[in-house]
């Protein structure tokens, strides 16, 4: 989680220049993917609870 | 004499580092201009979406349009992005005779680990070409969404919404909008505009969503005639739908591969993604006349600004697969066939029950196929890549493609949403239908002030 280089100058540096190139990618892919499944089944339980509160009411 | 060439190569060369250098920031720019024009088509569909239904659920459809716009991205950055360059010869992940597919070459530079998936300074267009594509893969989305406004569940919708997006259309797009794809170099497959891989695709997937989904609580009468469900805003459809055709600019200008860079086709001249020679000026004459024969069409048979609208866009995805190669006039043509058509393939499914709120299928699925199709009656006999002694386009070409779009729609779309039914994800409760999505589960008003949102089924 820092450069993928050592320099003290932009000089000479090529290639991929992202946090984490070629260590940490898949903490992060899978962080990503937690993200969304959080959300989506936090999403689907507010769905669940709204529907159900309307049929109490009904 | 010696110094003066020497100073003169010198000069070429600074010259031609310079060029080089325009010609590399001209061409990442174009594709990233292209995201924000097509942006526009989302900013159409939200308008669009939200104005088609009623009041009562105008912010629930808006969630969910802009949900699936979101949802989209990260998934096609974990494997959509991969599946295009994987899958272009078939499902086997070999290597195509451009050189440009196959597991290992999508593993190189589409794997989400990969050097190009993120700030690489050797790397000026994967972010751009990324960027483009998502959007196209939001498009298929929001032609889903529109459908199946007013009754399906968001997380259901969401699910949806991925497969389409980040796996099914994108397999679509490496068969038939790929050099390397089996249907263009075996069949001579033809569709600049994305006709079939984006326009077919989603509409035959929302056919196989909507036959499962149902029609809305109160479309049809017990005798089978239908209900006429109005929007509680054409004026914001109409603009939406005229936001969609604003943005469609985007996405023809991204269908086009710039000259110049060492992925061009070519060092001087425009192709289309297959490597054939096309210049913008040639598609702007036919997206215009295109444009103009499906409002026309459209206003013949129906006289309604919502279908006029539709019959703009319609008139673009009629003509879609050629924009390349037509004849304006005959773009034209092509256009206003498509769009007086239209109206009765929505009159259509709605007999036979189904309930497509926005025409979706008509407009994008059916439109679609009629464009590939007109390709293979129209305009046969154009080399389908570059390079010597390719594929020709034709009408089994082109039959054999719309085949397959068809299918590698409609059955994914069926068979997901009818897990999604089985398992009770597919669909919301009758009785929150009838109160209105938004009274139920959106923490905001669409119109606090002035306006009553109906709860009665059919209005």
């Amino acid at each position: 989680m820092e450069a993928p280089f050592e320099a003290n100058t932009w000089d000479g540096i090529t290639g991929a220049i992202f946090t984490g190139y070629g260590s940490v990618e898949g903490v992060w892919l899978g962080l990503c993917l937690a993200a969304i499944v959080a959300a989506v089944i936090l999403g689907w339980r507010h769905e669940k609870h709204a529907y159900e509160a309307v049929k109490k009411k009904v | 004499m010696e110094t003066d060439i020497s100073t003169l190569a010198e000069a070429v060369a600074q010259l031609q580092a310079s060029a080089a250098a325009t010609n590399t920031i001209f061409a990442e720019t174009y594709y990233f201009l292209s995201i924000p024009l097509m942006v526009l088509i989302h900013a159409g569909f939200l308008a669009y979406e939200m104005g088609a239904s009623r009041s009562k659920n105008a912010l629930a459809s808006g969630i969910k349009n802009i949900l699936a716009f979101a949802m989209i991205v990260p998934f096609f950055y974990f494997i959509g992005w991969w599946v295009y360059w994987a899958f272009p010869t078939g499902l086997t992940g070999s290597e195509g005779a451009m050189g440009i597919s196959g597991f290992g070459y999508a593993t190189d530079i589409a794997a989400p680990w990969s050097a190009f998936m993120g700030p690489n300074l050797d790397d000026k267009s994967s972010g751009v070409f990324f960027g483009a594509f998502v959007l196209f893969a939001a498009t298929t989305a929001s032609i889903l969404s529109g459908a199946l406004i007013e009754r399906i569940r968001l997380t259901g919708f969401v699910v949806l919404a991925i497969v389409l997006g980040a796996f099914i259309w994108i397999l679509a797009a490496a068969w038939g909008w790929h050099a390397d794809g089996w249907l263009v170099t075996e069949w001579g497959y033809h569709d600049f505009g994305a006709a079939g891989v984006v326009h077919m695709i989603a509409g035959f997937f929302t056919l196989g969503v909507l036959l499962n989904l149902g029609p809305r609580v109160g479309k049809f009468n017990p005798d089978g005639s239908a209900n006429q469900i109005a929007g509680h805003s054409m004026p914001m459809t109409l603009i939406g739908l005229m936001l969609i055709i604003a943005g469609f600019w985007g996405f023809l200008m991204a269908c086009v591969i710039v000259p110049g860079e060492a992925w061009s086709w070519s060092t001087t001249m425009g192709a289309t993604i297959y490597g054939t020679p096309m210049t913008l000026s040639g598609m702007t004459f036919n997206t215009i006349m295109g444009f103009a024969g499906g409002i026309i069409g459209a206003w013949m048979v129906t006289r309604d600004p919502f279908w006029m609208m539709s019959g703009a866009l319609g008139g673009i995805i009629s003509c879609a697969a050629g924009l390349d190669v037509w004849y304006p006039p005959m773009a034209f043509a092509i256009g206003f066939i498509g769009a007086s058509a239209m109206p009765f393939v929505a009159s259509f499914l709605e007999r036979r029950g189904i309930d497509d709120a926005v025409g979706a299928f008509a407009v994008h699925g059916f439109l679609g196929m009629w464009g590939l199709l007109a390709v293979g009656i129209a305009a046969q006999g154009y080399p389908a890549l570059a390079g010597e002694d390719v594929a020709t386009t034709s009408f089994l070409g082109q039959l054999v493609g719309a085949v397959t779009m068809g299918l590698l729609g409609f059955v994914p779309g069926y068979v997901v949403s009818l897990i999604l039914k089985v398992t009770g994800q597919l669909r919301v409760p009758p009785e929150v239908e009838i109160l209105g999505l938004d009274a139920v589960k959106v923490p905001s008003r669409a119109y606090p002030e002035g306006i009553n949102a109906s709860v009665s089924p059919a209005e």
